[in-house]
């Protein structure tokens, strides 16, 4: 699994987060899967996005789509 | 205008929509420098029960390069969080809200700031509150005391304000996107076939509208770079622009979850320079504009070099820009506008030591020269007046933007690059406002108290 680092507004400043916010930091996972034949997975928590190639969680997100 | 709605996207999304930024050394504390970022424009001051209100799920940013780059190196970021104190009224409040702690005050936003810079990620304040919107006589009286009580002065000598300020923006709106249709010269426009039009004067279409002002004062030696020359009494020039940005996923619950978002924060909005967006970028490529980073706007350096709007004059005005029509002909690039726009003003341009240059790299920020002091005589019409306190050097909340862009792209500034005669009708281009109706305040937030929603618009 990588992190991407793309959200980072400079060259050398931490990547923008909420830094600052009194709330309790919810932190629901959405997954997005970008292409189903190469299983690659964007995975986005808090403030950050994973990716993931798993060929075989993406088949099964699909076959789940299809309601089989 | 200046950056009000100037995207698709910004259009329907207005809580990122960043309409305004100001930058100058305040006047009353030359010491210090004030930043305005200006988001949800265009408010309708009665528009309940749902007043306006800064976005919780964005956000706001002010960037500051130092180094010419492009790119941050100090950023105050800022975000939000509603509150209800009463759910079970619909109202925004139940009686007068006299104090920020009123048990009458329904619906409340409190914000934090930080700042991120080379040393880390400091925050700054949390749990701030901001000001009610203005809503009337009986719902917020007194409403001036209220707000500068939000005023919060904040460790190192900052101070912040966060909340609703009158538009201190003016512009005839109606006039220049009727195909250019400046009232008082509309007797020099082509017609198209249809009757001719008579001069008349300028109409301020965001006249008694509110916006939504984000306000940071600080020490300008909290600005302090590897470049600067205190032995020499130079404080540098920075680069400035403000940024709104979402996290990248976001599920819309269904009958019964509620909204979800996650993920990295991705940029929706910016703004540096007025107008820039709004009139040198074509409407293809206005989202895109808004998703990247000064240091990639090369890119944009076509529609600087050969502003559309340049071509459009003398053909919107038959005869009264020959000048500049000639210049066109030649198929020369905008030297003047790329200069104040994209990489500041080289010294010995404008004077031998007024100077916003940065270096190089082509960036679309407002350049602050932080050595030049506020004026005792200031000129709405900036650096185009003599006032070199004045826009392009950083823009004070009162400086005429539009006048001086509209002017600078019929020409105005073209004799300082190159041989060339003004047009004649240059001094009447203009969209004939003063914003001599506009109330600013003598200090921070230097914005004026909002239009109430009880007065504005005006009973008859």
């Amino acid at each position: 699994m990588t992190r991407v680092t793309n959200g980072a507004p400079s060259k050398n400043l931490p990547a923008p987060s909420v830094v600052g916010s009194t709330k309790e930091p919810s932190a629901p996972i959405i997954a997005h899967l970008r292409n189903a034949a190469t299983g690659e997975i964007a995975v986005f928590s808090g403030s950050e996005e994973f990716i993931l190639h798993d060929p075989g969680l993406a088949a099964r997100l699909v076959i789940a789509t299809e309601g089989r | 205008m200046s950056s009000h709605r100037e995207a698709p996207e910004v259009s329907k999304d207005p809580v990122v929509d960043s309409s305004d930024l100001y930058a100058f050394v305040s006047p009353d504390s030359p010491d210090m420098v004030t930043f305005i970022a200006n988001y949800v424009p265009l408010q309708n001051p009665a528009g309940g029960p749902n007043f306006y209100e800064f976005g919780d799920d964005v956000l706001y940013a002010i960037n500051i390069d130092t180094d010419g780059d492009g790119e941050a190196d100090i950023v105050y970021q800022f975000t939000f969080e509603s509150e209800l104190e009463i759910p079970s009224t619909f109202l925004y409040n139940v009686g007068p809200i006299e104090s920020l702690s009123s048990a009458n005050w329904n619906r409340r936003q409190f914000y934090s700031v930080t700042r991120v810079d080379n040393s880390g990620v400091h925050p700054l304040g949390q749990h701030l509150p901001c000001p009610p919107c203005n809503i009337g006589p009986l719902s917020t009286p007194n409403y001036a005391a209220l707000a500068a009580s939000a005023i919060n002065s904040l460790p190192g000598g900052t101070t912040v304000f966060c909340g609703q300020r009158a538009e201190g923006f003016y512009v005839d709106l109606g006039s220049i996107f009727d195909l250019g249709d400046l009232r008082p010269i509309a007797n020099l426009h082509a017609t198209f076939g249809l009757p001719g039009l008579t001069a008349t004067p300028g109409v301020d279409t965001l006249g008694s509208i509110n916006v939504h002002s984000i306000a940071i004062q600080v020490p300008i030696d909290s600005l302090h770079s590897g470049w600067w020359r205190r032995d020499r009494h130079e404080r540098g020039i920075i680069g400035v622009w403000t940024t709104a940005s979402r996290q990248q996923a976001r599920v819309f619950g269904g009958w019964n979850s509620e909204d979800i978002w996650s993920g990295p924060w991705t940029q929706r909005s910016r703004l540096g320079n007025p107008l820039f967006n709004e009139v040198l970028v074509p409407l293809s490529k206005k989202d895109y504009w808004n998703k990247q980073s000064p240091a990639n706007d090369s890119q944009f350096a076509q529609g600087v070099n050969f502003p559309e709007l340049a071509q459009l004059l003398p053909i919107l005005y038959p005869g009264a820009f020959p000048n500049l029509a000639a210049f066109n002909a030649t198929n020369a690039p905008r030297a003047d506008l790329a200069a104040i726009l994209l990489t500041g003003i080289p010294a010995g341009v404008v004077s031998p030591t007024y100077t916003t240059y940065t270096g190089p790299t082509q960036a679309d920020m407002l350049r602050l020269n932080l050595s030049i002091p506020p004026s005792s005589t200031p000129s709405r019409q900036g650096v185009l007046g003599g006032d070199l306190a004045g826009f392009p050097n950083g823009r004070r909340v009162f400086d005429d933007v539009v006048t001086i862009e509209l002017q600078a792209i019929a020409g105005a500034t073209l004799p300082l690059v190159t041989t060339y005669t003004k047009d004649a009708a240059i001094a009447d281009v203009s969209d004939g406002l003063t914003g001599s109706d506009i109330t600013y305040l003598t200090s921070f937030p230097y914005l004026g108290t909002p239009y109430s929603g009880f007065n504005a618009p005006a009973p008859a």
